[in-house]
């Protein structure tokens, strides 16, 4: 997962997201959302990420949901998620996380892999928790964002506030 | 046409023999003696099976192949029969062949059966001959048939132009010198065509045309009927409406149910304005959940993510130095990524002096970039989270405010409907009427679209009848032209039978001129040949002023005749010299060709004869017996004639000798008939 390894596989690698029904009942690739539509997310990319940091929340993983030889499917490429910085530091924490690795930082091709394993555990969770009535989408994921942000509490606001300071002091030393 | 040779191999009496003609300026005659029987006939009919293939012999018509050579040979073999002549024509020499080839079928077979057939005509250029394409064709446009009559001449023939009732041939010699005979064919033809123009104008019939234009009529006419129903239907619903509106007065002119019904419409705009309100704030919440929610759910992993590379970077496994590319962005920037302004300003130099100072380690960018980038993105992160709840939680108390709302609007309206329904019976009584009244425009409303689509559907019928029509008329026009062309051919018709009448009367005068110029240099004096308005070849004597026609000796006949003959040669060669362009006949210089031209005439009118004969033509071709030939006539034709021939004919006997003709350049035997 080093420098080395990088050449031999895509400088842009894509993902193949199959499109399932709770695929294409929450996101739309066409970005307006100010049609009759009640799509959650803009984009396929947004309902990646979102289901890859629920996938994390979770801890479900799986691979089913992606296949990059499927006909039906929606084709990601990685550059896609890195326009944004916030995707990509989501991207680079899940591969840091799944194996410890700091080299999985650089590792564009493992990101994608470790992103699909968790997008596809998040969609899991996702099917599971709306079901299938889609008037109450929006408020299942509502409860479900506010439950998560009760459980980090302050104590955690707390904990980051100190190393956020850390760097801030003295950047010749700390940063 | 210049004749040049003629050779004969197995033509009739004839085994192989050839003759050359005279072709001199002054010595331009060739005469050919021969008795009666010994082949005159059958050499003019060789010039005839030359160019027409076309042979017409008194006795045995069907024999071509000589008779001996058939008798002598075997069923296998095969006898060609052929006539060649070479001759000049517009400065060209030619030489033309018909050859056919025959096999007998049984032992005692004399005329054989024709096997092969085919004629030629080479061209010399130069010194090398070449094959001329479609020979037939050229043979005829040379010499044409129609007047092979006048220029290969039967003596016999002579006695009758000048007769009695002998218009018809005068007629249609001249008809044939002029090519007039085309026109004659031009003017029956389009007879024909006017009558068939008259019968597709006829076919062409006005009655579908008539039926056409009776069913658009009616079409029309039940789409006006519709028209008028639709106009019913309008007015009726309008009266409806009016109804409608009235009932709904009376509705509102109620003391408290107007107030109600007022208050009822207005709490249900107030009721859907509220729904409209609980929809848009659920799809803002949609909206924060799509672009936001992820950073609130994301806050532990890009925590803990942090938090364990700060360790390694506490251990010293990812270096704390930035790197001068990452730093100098950030100098770029003038913003560090802890969100202090780097600006080159006084109160933000120092700062900035100390982020310069970092630079200069040199230590690649990449893993270290981007943990530092995560961990400072903590606090974007946990923004967001903040942000996105209480975002979350402004929308829902928002929201369940408008539910509120909603639910209370919901209830007074209930209320109200209460309140309206026991307002009495004849409130009650309107309402219905109103109902009904309402139900009852709707049908009205629909009934027009019916009757609308109707007409639409007749229209585009009548549209349809319209093209029908206008077809039918483009036919009519069709009957028209026709008519116009039947009448445009009986025109021309008309015309050509007048341009015809006067081309063949100007022919006519033009042969009646020189008849008399030919005809006056030979015939006693006193005596003029014409050719009358009738085509008759009349011989007139001035006696005092009157012109008397006289009773024709056959000797002034035969001159009249000949000179009839040689003033349509000259004639011919006129035109092709004067080089006119018509459309019909380009003359042309042709032989004449003469079996018998002095029948039996007395001395006096043969010494006449001979005179004239050698200027008729450029070349002249005299067939005659001993008897025509000896005294006056070889007096006069001897000086003009370059060659003469005589035929020298043994009838042989039938069963081991046959009918054999020679050809020979002088005389070997004197002897008469």
């Amino acid at each position: 997962m080093s420098n080395s390894t990088r050449g031999d596989k895509p400088r842009n690698p894509r993902m193949g997201l199959v499109k399932k029904d709770i695929v294409t009942s929450l996101a739309s690739s066409n970005a307006n959302k100010d049609g009759n539509e009640d799509y959650v997310f803009s984009s396929y990319k947004d309902l990646v990420i979102f289901s890859a940091v629920l996938g994390y929340r979770e801890d479900e993983l799986t691979h089913e949901g992606f296949d990059n030889s499927s006909d039906d499917k929606i084709n990601i490429k990685y550059s896609t998620f890195t326009t944004e910085q916030l995707h990509r530091s989501v991207l680079e924490s899940l591969a840091f996380q799944h194996t410890g690795n700091p080299d999985t930082l650089v590792d564009r091709n493992y990101q994608m892999d470790v992103l699909e394993k968790y997008a596809a555990g998040g969609l899991q969770v996702l099917d599971r928790r709306l079901g299938d009535i889609p008037g109450d989408r929006t408020d299942a994921l509502v409860n479900l964002i506010q439950s998560y942000a009760d459980e980090e509490g302050v104590e955690h606001g707390e904990e980051l506030q100190t190393i956020l300071n850390a760097f801030n002091e003295d950047p010749r030393v700390d940063i | 046409m210049e004749l040049i040779r003629l050779r004969l191999q197995n033509f009739r009496q004839f085994r192989d023999e050839s003759i050359e003609f005279a072709r001199g300026d002054k010595k331009n005659v060739t005469v050919v003696h021969g008795s009666n029987g010994a082949g005159k006939t059958t050499l003019l009919n060789a010039f005839t099976w030359l160019f027409y293939g076309e042979v017409s012999f008194d006795t045995r018509p069907d024999r071509l192949v000589n008779e001996g050579v058939i008798a002598d040979a075997s069923l296998e073999d095969k006898i060609s029969v052929v006539v060649g002549l070479k001759f000049n024509h517009e400065n060209k020499t030619y030489l033309a062949k018909r050859e056919s080839t025959y096999q007998k079928q049984t032992d005692d077979d004399l005329d054989g059966v024709r096997v092969d057939h085919d004629v030629t005509l080479d061209r010399k250029s130069g010194a090398n001959w070449s094959p001329v394409n479609n020979p037939q064709d050229m043979l005829t446009q040379i010499v044409p048939e129609r007047l092979s009559e006048l220029f290969f001449f039967d003596g016999e023939d002579i006695d009758n132009l000048a007769g009695i009732d002998n218009q018809d041939q005068i007629r249609k010699a001249i008809e044939n010198i002029m090519g007039l005979t085309i026109l004659e064919r031009a003017v029956k033809h389009l007879g024909d065509a006017a009558k068939r123009f008259e019968k597709e104008a006829g076919d062409l019939g006005s009655d579908e045309y008539k039926q056409l234009i009776q069913d658009k009529n009616e079409i029309k006419e039940e789409a006006e009927e519709l028209e008028r129903k639709k106009v019913d239907k309008i007015n009726a619903k309008d009266q409806l409406e009016r109804e409608i509106d009235d009932i709904k007065m009376k509705l509102r002119s109620r003391p408290g149910t107007a107030e109600l019904q007022r208050e009822r419409e207005e709490l249900e705009e107030d009721l859907k304005e509220e729904k409209s309100e609980i929809n848009q704030l659920t799809k803002e919440l949609a909206d924060i959940v799509g672009e936001r929610g992820f950073a609130s759910v994301a806050v532990p992993l890009i925590r803990e993510t942090a938090e364990d590379l700060n360790e390694l970077r506490k251990e010293g496994v990812i270096p704390s130095e930035l790197s001068d590319s990452y730093l100098d962005d950030l100098l770029n920037a003038e913003m560090c990524l802890c969100g202090r302004s780097l600006s080159d300003d006084v109160e933000h130099r120092e700062y900035r002096n100390i982020v310069e100072e970092l630079k200069g380690d040199g230590v690649a960018d990449g893993v270290e970039g981007s943990a530092l980038r995560i961990i400072h993105d903590i606090d974007r992160f946990t923004e967001y989270q903040q942000s996105v709840s209480k975002n979350i939680e402004t929308k829902m108390e928002e929201r369940s405010k408008s539910r509120t709302n909603k639910e209370k609007l919901e209830e007074k309206i209930s209320e109200v409907g209460r309140k309206l329904e026991s307002e009495g019976e004849s409130a009650r009584e309107l309402e219905d009427t109103l109902e009904n009244k309402n139900d009852e425009r709707d049908n009205k409303i629909r009934e027009i679209q019916d009757i609308e689509n109707k007409i639409k559907t007749k229209k585009s019928r009548i549209e349809d009848k319209k093209e029908e029509i206008s077809k039918k008329e483009d036919e009519r026009q069709e009957t028209k032209l026709a008519k116009r062309r039947q009448e445009g051919a009986k025109r021309v018709q008309s015309t050509l039978e007048n341009s015809f009448y006067q081309l063949k009367d100007t022919v006519r005068k033009m042969s009646n001129k020189r008849v008399n110029e030919k005809f006056g240099q030979i015939a006693t004096k006193d005596l003029t040949a014409k050719i009358n308005q009738d085509f008759e070849l009349k011989i007139t004597q001035t006696v005092g002023n009157d012109e008397v026609e006289v009773d024709k000796s056959t000797g002034e006949r035969q001159i009249a005749s000949l000179a009839f003959i040689g003033s349509l040669v000259s004639i011919a060669r006129d035109r092709y010299e004067q080089d006119t362009d018509s459309d019909y006949f380009e003359g042309g210089i042709y032989p004449l060709v003469m079996d018998s031209p002095f029948g039996a005439l007395d001395k006096s009118h043969r010494r006449q004869i001979s005179k004239v004969i050698p200027t008729l033509a450029n070349q002249v071709i005299v067939f005659a017996t001993d008897s025509q030939w000896e005294g006056p006539v070889e007096q006069e034709m001897s000086r003009r004639a370059a060659q003469q021939y005589w035929l020298n004919f043994e009838p042989g006997d039938g069963s081991t000798t046959y009918p054999k003709t020679q050809l020979q350049a002088e005389k070997l035997t004197a002897g008469g008939d």
